[in-house]
């Protein structure tokens, strides 16, 4: 697991078009395991910051899904890799409600 | 309000996977903003006392003591039952940070306030 910070941080606050404001890679991370990673790197980005996800477990699409419907963040796209079944999720934070 | 989710914990050294995995779930739902509480009783309440969980390790999870830290970190609360840490002779004194000792009316309070359980 690696997280990779992204060195373009015009980016805050403004990821739909221009990708993710940090990278995790948690491939070989096992249920359990994975939120708690999320959740970690999810507390140091901004609100509307994107976070991608690199996983390679089949249970970490339902997983990231149920995660991001309980904290009210936002699974932006899943993107398919390979060998299946990598993939990476975009996450987008919560914007507090004022 | 968000439902409490309550794991119990029933075990220590002698079943490394079932002390660990309470707190896994109890781990996701305090890192979710959830509130959550893990339950120990039985031999699991040893789990609560300072350096018990150093070298529990099920491969496969990150060692326990680094859950239960991250556990409390995340908010969540450490329940010990009282009528099993008193034959045990654990007292307050003995208990880590995140950790108090409880009585069963107030894991009944907490159940008939719509906990949700979960046990190991």
């Amino acid at each position: 697991m690696s997280v990779l910070p992204n060195a373009d941080h015009s980016r805050s606050g403004q990821p739909d078009s221009s990708g993710p404001a940090a990278i995790l890679d948690a491939c070989g991370v096992t249920c359990g395991c994975l939120e708690q990673l999320i959740a970690t790197e999810m507390r140091r980005l901004a609100p509307g910051d994107v976070l991608e996800i690199r996983a390679d477990r089949t249970e970490a699409a339902d997983g990231i899904a149920a995660w991001v419907r309980l904290t009210g963040h936002t699974l932006v796209a899943i993107e398919r890799g390979e060998p299946v079944p990598r993939a990476r999720y975009l996450v987008r934070k919560k914007t507090p409600r004022t | 309000m968000a439902t409490t989710i309550m794991t119990n914990c029933t075990c220590g050294k002698d079943n490394p996977e079932r002390a660990t995995l309470p707190f896994i779930v109890g781990n996701v739902a305090a890192s979710a903003d959830q509130p959550a509480i893990v339950l120990l009783t039985i031999e699991g309440v040893w789990v609560a006392t300072k350096g018990y969980a150093d070298g529990i390790h099920k491969e496969g999870f990150p060692p326990l003591k680094e859950i239960v830290e991250s556990f409390v970190a995340n908010g969540g609360q450490i329940w010990a039952c009282g009528a099993c840490t008193k034959p045990r002779g654990i007292t307050n004194e003995h208990l880590i940070a995140g950790a108090r000792i409880v009585t069963a009316a107030m894991v009944v309070e907490a159940m008939a306030n719509g906990a949700s359980t979960l046990g190991f």
